[in-house]
C-alpha cells in the first residue's frame, strides 16, 4: 500500500532525511567513551588514593624503622665503648702482670762470680704487655746472659729482638719480653 | 560545523528526518515529541494535540476562518508543539475526481510535487496542488486537485505567529485513502458492490466501488452546516443504482459525528457498515 498521506505544502529546500543510521556508532562511541573515562578516573582516583595511603603507612614504618635502627646504634654504641673499656682494662690487667718474679728470677740466676750491675725494666707505651728490659751483668759473659735467660723462660716468658753487647768485663744484654700464658 | 550541530549529533536529533520532510511518516518526524495538528475547515478550525506517546489529547473546536482562529489560538498551539511545526489538514477549497490511466512511474509522489505537469498532462491546473492514490489492482486514480492560494494563504498566516507547517495535508484524502487502503487488503470486501462515504466537517466523498472497481465518486467539500439537500442530491445517484446486496461503508473523522447524526437516514434500507474510531481522523494523521 502507498503513502496515503500526500504532502502539498511548499517544499522547503534541502531538507534533510537525517544522518544515515551507522552514523550513530560517533555519538555511542562517544558516550561510551565518556562513561569509560568517568570509570577510568574513578579507578585512578581510587588507586591512588590508595597508594598513597599505603606509602603513609610505609614512611611510618619506615620512620619506626629507623628510629629503631637509631637505638639499636646507640645501644650498639654503648656496648662498643664498654667492649673498648673492657679491653683496655684486659690489656691494664695483661700489662701489670708484676714484673717482681722477673727480678728475683734474674737475681737468682747470677752465678758466684757475676752480679746485676744495671737492669731496668720499662714497659712498652702502647703495649703494656710487652716490657722493654735492658740488663748489664758483670762477669759471667755469654753463659750467665744464656742463664738469665732460661730463668726468664721458665717463667714462661719469652725474649724478642734480643741483643747482647760484650763489654771488657761487661755483658749488655736488652730485649723485649712478653708473657705467654699458654 | 557548529555547536547546533555537535548538540544534534550528539542528542541524535540529526539521526532523525526532519520535521517537513514529506518522506517520512508522522511518528518517525516527532518519535517521542509532542505535537499538534489542525483542521482547516470553512469556516471552522478543529486541533488536537498528539503526546509524547503518540495519544490523541487536548482536542478543540473553535468557529471562524483560519486566520482569525489563528491569532487567538497561535500561543496555544505554539505551547503544545516542538519548535513550533503543525500537521495541517485542509477541508476546504479542494476537489477529489475518479481519472484514469495516469501516470505511475517510478517516483510519481515526489514527481507530482515537482513537476506535477508530467505525472497530469492536460489535467494540470497551475493554480492547484495534487495528490494521488491510485487503485493497486485497476487503472483508476483518485485525484484531489486543492486551490494553491489557499495553502499559501495558511503558511503565511503560519509564518506570522512564527508557527510552521510540518505538513498540509486533505484530511478527508486521506481517510478515503486510508478506507480503500483497508477495502483492498479485505479480500471479502475486495469483491463485494460498496458505496463508500467519507465525511470530515461538511465535505463529502462518495465513490462506487463494484467488483473491485472504482466506478463512480463525487466529493464536495465545505458544505453548508446541516445542507441535506446538497448532500441528498450527491448520494441519490448511488443508491439508486444500488442493489439489494450494495453495502454502504462509512468513515466520519469521530464516533457517532454530524454524518451519522443527520445523514445516515439519506442511505434508506441500505445496509451501513460504520468503521468510524474514536478521533478517527487525528488517528490517521497521526499514525502515517
Amino acid at each position: 500500500m502507498d503513502n496515503i498521506i500526500h504532502d502539498i505544502k511548499t517544499e522547503r529546500q534541502n531538507v534533510s532525511p537525517g544522518l544515515p543510521a551507522a552514523y550513530k556508532l560517533v555519538p555511542v562511541a562517544f558516550y561510551v567513551v565518556g562513561i569509560a573515562s568517568i570509570f577510568l578516573s574513578l579507578f585512578f582516583f581510587l588507586s591512588k588514593k590508595a597508594y598513597e595511603s599505603s606509602q603513609e603507612t610505609m614512611q611510618a614504618r619506615t620512620s619506626e624503622a629507623r628510629n629503631a635502627e637509631g637505638r639499636f646504634r646507640v645501644q650498639q654504641q654503648g656496648i662498643v665503648t664498654e667492649s673498648q673499656r673492657a679491653e683496655g682494662i684486659a690489656r691494664w690487667l695483661e700489662g701489670s702482670r708484676p714484673l717482681q718474679p722477673v727480678t728475683v728470677a734474674l737475681a737468682r740466676s747470677m752465678a758466684k762470680d757475676s752480679s746485676i750491675a744495671e737492669l731496668a725494666l720499662e714497659r712498652h707505651d702502647d703495649i703494656p704487655a710487652n716490657t722493654l728490659m735492658q740488663l748489664k751483668v758483670d762477669g759471667g759473659g755469654s753463659e750467665q746472659i744464656e742463664t738469665a735467660r732460661a730463668a726468664l723462660t721458665s717463667l714462661n716468658y719469652e725474649i724478642f729482638n734480643s741483643r747482647e753487647s760484650k763489654g771488657r768485663d761487661s755483658t749488655d744484654f736488652v730485649g723485649t719480653l712478653i708473657y705467654n700464658d699458654k | 560545523m557548529e555547536i547546533k550541530d555537535i548538540k544534534e549529533v550528539l542528542s541524535l536529533a540529526a539521526f532523525r528526518p526532519e520535521a517537513d520532510n514529506p518522506k517520512f511518516a508522522w511518528p518517525q518526524r516527532f518519535p517521542k515529541r509532542k505535537s499538534t495538528i489542525l483542521n482547516i475547515s470553512r469556516g471552522q478550525v478543529s486541533w488536537c494535540t498528539l503526546t509524547k506517546k503518540g495519544a490523541v489529547s487536548d482536542i478543540g473546536v473553535a468557529d471562524g476562518e483560519f486566520v482569525e482562529v489563528a491569532s487567538q489560538m497561535a500561543n496555544h498551539w505554539q505551547t503544545h508543539t516542538e519548535d513550533g511545526w503543525l500537521g495541517i489538514s485542509l477541508n476546504n477549497r479542494f476537489i477529489i475526481s475518479l481519472e484514469h490511466n495516469m501516470s505511475r512511474k517510478k517516483g510519481w509522489e515526489e514527481e507530482l510535487r515537482q513537476n506535477p505537469k508530467s505525472i497530469l498532462g492536460t489535467r494540470h491546473d497551475r493554480a492547484k496542488r495534487y495528490a494521488l492514490h491510485h487503485n493497486p489492482e485497476t487503472s483508476a486514480s483518485l485525484l484531489m486537485a486543492c486551490d494553491d492560494s489557499i495553502i499559501k494563504t495558511i503558511e503565511e498566516t503560519l509564518r506570522d505567529h512564527n508557527l510552521r507547517p510540518a505538513r498540509i495535508c486533505v484530511g478527508l484524502f486521506a481517510m478515503t485513502a486510508n478506507l480503500l487502503n483497508r477495502i483492498a487488503a479485505d479480500n471479502t470486501l475486495k469483491s463485494q458492490d460498496l458505496i463508500v462515504v467519507t465525511w470530515l466537517d461538511n465535505s463529502l466523498c462518495v465513490l462506487r466501488q463494484k467488483n473491485g472497481q472504482w466506478q463512480d465518486l463525487r466529493c464536495r467539500s465545505g458544505l453548508a452546516s446541516l445542507d441535506e439537500t446538497t448532500v441528498s442530491q450527491m448520494i441519490r445517484p448511488f443508491i439508486e443504482a444500488a442493489d439489494p446486496s450494495t453495502r454502504v461503508i462509512l468513515m466520519e473523522d469521530r464516533k457517532n459525528g454530524q454524518f451519522t447524526q443527520s445523514y445516515l437516514p439519506l442511505f434508506g434500507n441500505q445496509h451501513v457498515t460504520d468503521v468510524t474510531e474514536e478521533n478517527h481522523l487525528w488517528s490517521i494523521l497521526g499514525k502515517h
